[in-house]
Parts: C-alpha cells; sequence; structure tokens
C-alpha cells in the first residue's frame, strides 16, 4: 500500500505543524481511503471522456502470427490485449 | 500519459469548433448533476430542481468561456463545479427575481450501452455513499475532488485550520470508502 499512502499524503497536503495525522496510519483505514479516492478519480475522469479516449485509440500494429481475442485492460502507459500465436 | 478528451475539446472549442464545444459540455452534464444534487442537500432539493441549476451553470460558462484555461485534472469539470457552487450559494437572493433565460442543454456524452450503464451505476453508487455521510465529510469532499480545491483553500471556505481540515479529508475518505463498501 506504500503507493496508495504516496498518493493519498500528496491529495491530502502538506501537513502543517499539525502531529502527524493517525488516520492514515492504520492499514486498514488506509485501504477504504484508497478506495474512496479512486472511486472519485474514476468519477472525474469520466469527466475527461477518459473512456473515450480508450475507444477512440486506434489498435496497434501486431505481429502477423498473433490473432487478438479483446482487450483485457487499459492505463495510462497502455493498452493490454488478450491473444493467441 | 496523452492527453484527455476533454482538453483536446476544449483546444478544438478554442478554434471555434461548435461541435467540440457541444461534446465537451455533453461529458460533464451527468457527473455535474451529481455534484449539484449533492450540494443542494436536503433543504434546497425540495425547493430547486438540479436541471435548474444545470441550466443556469452551462449559461453563465457559455458567457465566461473565453477566461476559462484547460490548467490541470479534470479542469473543466471542476471550473463547472465552483460555478454551480456560486450560483447555489446567493440562488435565494438573486434566482427567484432573476427573468431567467433558456439555454439548451446539449444530451448527455454518447458512448456505447455497456460503457453508459457502467458509468451510471458507478456515479449512483458514489452520490448514495456521499448522501450517507457526515456534512462535513461531504463538504470536504466536494471542495476538494469536486471543486479541485487545495487544502488551504477548504479549510478557508470551512473555517477550520489547515491541519485539521487535512484530516478530516482521510476522515472522509475513510467513511467513503466504508459507505461505498468496497476495499481495493
Amino acid at each position: 500500500m506504500s503507493d496508495a499512502r504516496t498518493e493519498l499524503e500528496a491529495m491530502l497536503g502538506p501537513a502543517v505543524g499539525e502531529p502527524v495525522h493517525a488516520t492514515l496510519e492504520c492499514e486498514e483505514d488506509l485501504a477504504w481511503a484508497w478506495a474512496a479516492h479512486r472511486a472519485l478519480e474514476a468519477l472525474l475522469a469520466q469527466t475527461e471522456g477518459a473512456e473515450e479516449l480508450v475507444a477512440e485509440r486506434p489498435r496497434p500494429a501486431f505481429p502477423a502470427d498473433y490473432e487478438i481475442e479483446r482487450v483485457i485492460g487499459e492505463g495510462g502507459m497502455g493498452v493490454v490485449y488478450l491473444a493467441h500465436q | 500519459m496523452s492527453e484527455s478528451v476533454a482538453r483536446q475539446l476544449w483546444s478544438c472549442t478554442r478554434q471555434g469548433e461548435a461541435a467540440a464545444y457541444e461534446r465537451l459540455f455533453a461529458l460533464q452534464i451527468e457527473p455535474l448533476l451529481v455534484y449539484i444534487r449533492l450540494r443542494l442537500g436536503a433543504g434546497l432539493a425540495a425547493k430547486i430542481e438540479p436541471q435548474d441549476v444545470l441550466q443556469e451553470v452551462y449559461l453563465a460558462a457559455h458567457r465566461s468561456f473565453a477566461q476559462f484555461e484547460y490548467t490541470g485534472k479534470a479542469a473543466f469539470f471542476r471550473w463547472l463545479c465552483r460555478l454551480a457552487d456560486n450560483r447555489l450559494r446567493d440562488w435565494h437572493d438573486h434566482f427567484a427575481a432573476r427573468k431567467r433565460q433558456a439555454v439548451e442543454i446539449p444530451r448527455s456524452a454518447p458512448t456505447g450501452p455497456v460503457t453508459a450503464l457502467g458509468r451510471a451505476e458507478d456515479r449512483q453508487r458514489i452520490e448514495q455513499a456521499l448522501q450517507r455521510l457526515e456534512p462535513d465529510h461531504r463538504w470536504v469532499l466536494l471542495l476538494r475532488y469536486f471543486e479541485g480545491l487545495s487544502n488551504e483553500a477548504a479549510a478557508e471556505r470551512m473555517q477550520r485550520t489547515p491541519g485539521a481540515t487535512r484530516k478530516l479529508t482521510a476522515r472522509a475518505l475513510v467513511a467513503l470508502g466504508k459507505a461505498l463498501g468496497k476495499k481495493p
């Protein structure tokens, strides 16, 4: 959960002269907060047309002996396809 | 990461493409209605239709579109949320007395049926979970995520210290996560 903690800490803003808050110290709370953060970020992504971007992204060229079945997932860095050789 | 569709649409709109303008606004409708319904609260919700607020916001956005700059994540949506917040803050005082001007609202962004359904379910789930939170938890998340305010700006609006606001945001996220009932 270290990435989650880093991203959440960045979102929460700088700790401003207060004692370190304990809220996200517990791993379980960190997981709950992370789930909420991701859900809100996904909602914001809708307003940016994230799904349209994926839909409009042209398919890359594949080697001739690969048969593409479907998209498994996608993210900021690329798309993962299920393929058979 | 590639440029978002919304930002591309904004660039095209600046070059005078009317279709891009329509699509850019259309993308925002459903999420903006979520914000408006949450922001209205029980008191105002009985008196004001979210669609009316939406219409007011789009009219205000249309008028001041030239001043908007696409700066960061979800910048356009967050700008609309802040406009909505401004409208709602003085709604009682001004709106009733003003002559309402009709503005045509574009339809929601067209997408495939499965995607559209999935998105609608996600939005509804988040809206219901936010609705169940304590008012201050809901408010801080609306300020930070929807309006895109910094911790300091949110603190000022809530008349709390930045430290207290930071803690409140953390607690609000934990509460929302539990209300959503889903851990990653």
